[in-house]
């Protein structure tokens, strides 16, 4: 009986993503509120969701939490933490944290305009069109691994992920992530395709924003190219 | 600055065309706004000073990092709450942390004709779910999900929840325990369902 408990207790794929689930009841959101409070009715997952983020709303600090809190500000914005280079993005979010080296707040203020400013350039200079025409607005194409499919919004969740092939790459690997940086999937392949397991296809939720990358490595495991984040979105039933 | 809103200072901080001092201005702006309550919420997660204060740092760095992938199909609030979440509540996970109470206190199926075992896993699951929603208030609904579906402390969960009673979330998972418990026994001999 315990495990069935336990199941009850947690988020099932019947379950809004976070985000609808706030969203919609705490904000007025467009979406199907009757079928969003219908569900909060018989789930303690969601019911616990919500009254989560009613805390952090609220941030209500009490006496005995007052000082942590205070050294915990204190930190944040006299000794802003940066990390040390990293090869990519992707790669960060998948690799363990390394240790942090402490800067000071007008670095940590600039490192995120140049974090901002790097990866809007990054997101805006990735549709192009070939002068060849051998790419169309259909295609998604980074500095060097252009992926065909999938591209932008989908009826579906992708069953296939595939790409150009880049010269000289040995390997590919594969990055689902959720807007946060959370990864739903990852896997190397030496083919400039692959095949999501239905335990990932599940999780490409309707209206939810997947961030895809693909990154090309030598022999030597060095970076030869990456696609840079793609957004994907399975487009909500109508 | 102060009047614009979250979404307006994201445009605002993701338009080249702006200057870098005013696009700088308003992701102080935008975070200044969070900083307390990703402190807090940091704090309230894992209950150790340092460890918080480097979770609430990580939190800002994912966020600035995703920022310009950020399209507004959320607020922004919402989005850093997630952010928030998933993070801590995985860094706490990582280190071990798991409920405290076990759940034992019913019957296991090999012995308990509660739950048929040609039933479906999903049948199981809605008649749990029924058991809790007709059984327990929402405050203990909560507390046992955070407990046993996301191996937050007790601690930890009397705090996010802002619980004031003097025992916080330990009374609250005794009493539906307690509940539960009644609810079976009740069934078991015909009562209810």
């Amino acid at each position: 009986m315990t495990d069935p408990l336990r199941r009850a207790l947690r988020h099932g794929p019947d379950c809004p993503s976070a985000e609808s689930l706030i969203d919609v009841i705490e904000h007025g959101a467009p979406g199907d509120r009757s079928v969003i409070e219908s569900h909060l009715q018989s789930c303690p997952a969601c019911q616990a969701e919500l009254a989560l983020y009613r805390g952090f709303q609220a941030a209500n600090v009490q006496p005995d939490e007052k000082k942590a809190v205070e050294a915990i500000l204190t930190r944040l914005e006299s000794g802003a933490r940066a990390e040390t280079p990293r090869p990519s993005f992707w790669s960060h979010v998948l690799q363990p944290a390394r240790k942090p080296v402490w800067i000071g707040g007008a670095a940590f203020a600039m490192a995120a305009i140049l974090v901002a400013v790097g990866l809007t350039s990054q997101f805006g200079s990735r549709r192009q069109s070939s002068s060849t025409g051998e790419e169309t607005d259909n295609t998604l194409r980074s500095s060097a691994i252009t992926v065909t499919s999938p591209v932008g919004d989908v009826p579906e969740a992708p069953r296939v992920i595939a790409w150009r092939p880049v010269p000289g790459a040995q390997q590919y690997s594969v990055t689902l992530a959720e807007v946060d940086g959370n990864p739903l999937f990852h896997k190397n392949v030496t083919t400039s395709e692959i095949r999501l397991p239905e335990s990932t296809l599940t999780l490409l939720k309707p209206g939810k924003k997947i961030l895809l990358n693909i990154e090309a490595g030598d022999a030597s495991g060095a970076t030869l190219a990456q696609s840079g984040a793609i957004g994907i979105k399975v487009l909500a039933p109508r | 600055m102060g009047k614009l809103s979250d979404e307006e200072l994201i445009a605002l901080s993701n338009q080249p065309e702006h200057a870098p001092a005013a696009r700088q201005a308003a992701l102080d702006e935008l975070f200044s706004r969070y900083r307390t309550r990703v402190a807090l919420w940091c704090f309230r997660v894992v209950r150790e000073q340092d460890w918080a204060a480097d979770l609430a740092q990580e939190v800002f760095l994912r966020a600035l990092r995703a920022l310009p992938a950020f399209r507004g199909e959320s607020r922004f609030s919402t989005w850093l709450y997630t952010i928030a979440r998933n993070h801590c509540f995985n860094a706490a996970q990582s280190r071990g942390i798991r409920s405290e109470e076990p759940l034992d206190f019913i019957d296991a199926p090999d012995s308990a004709p509660l739950v048929d075992r040609e039933l479906e896993a999903s049948q199981q699951i809605a008649y749990m779910r029924d058991l809790l929603r007709e059984n327990l208030d929402d405050t203990e609904r909560q507390v046992m999900t955070l407990h046993y579906a996301e191996d937050l402390t007790l601690d930890s969960i009397t705090r996010l929840l802002g619980l004031s009673n003097a025992s916080g979330a330990k009374a609250y998972i005794v009493s539906a325990k307690r509940k539960l418990k009644s609810a079976v026994e009740a069934w078991k001999t015909g009562g209810k369902r």
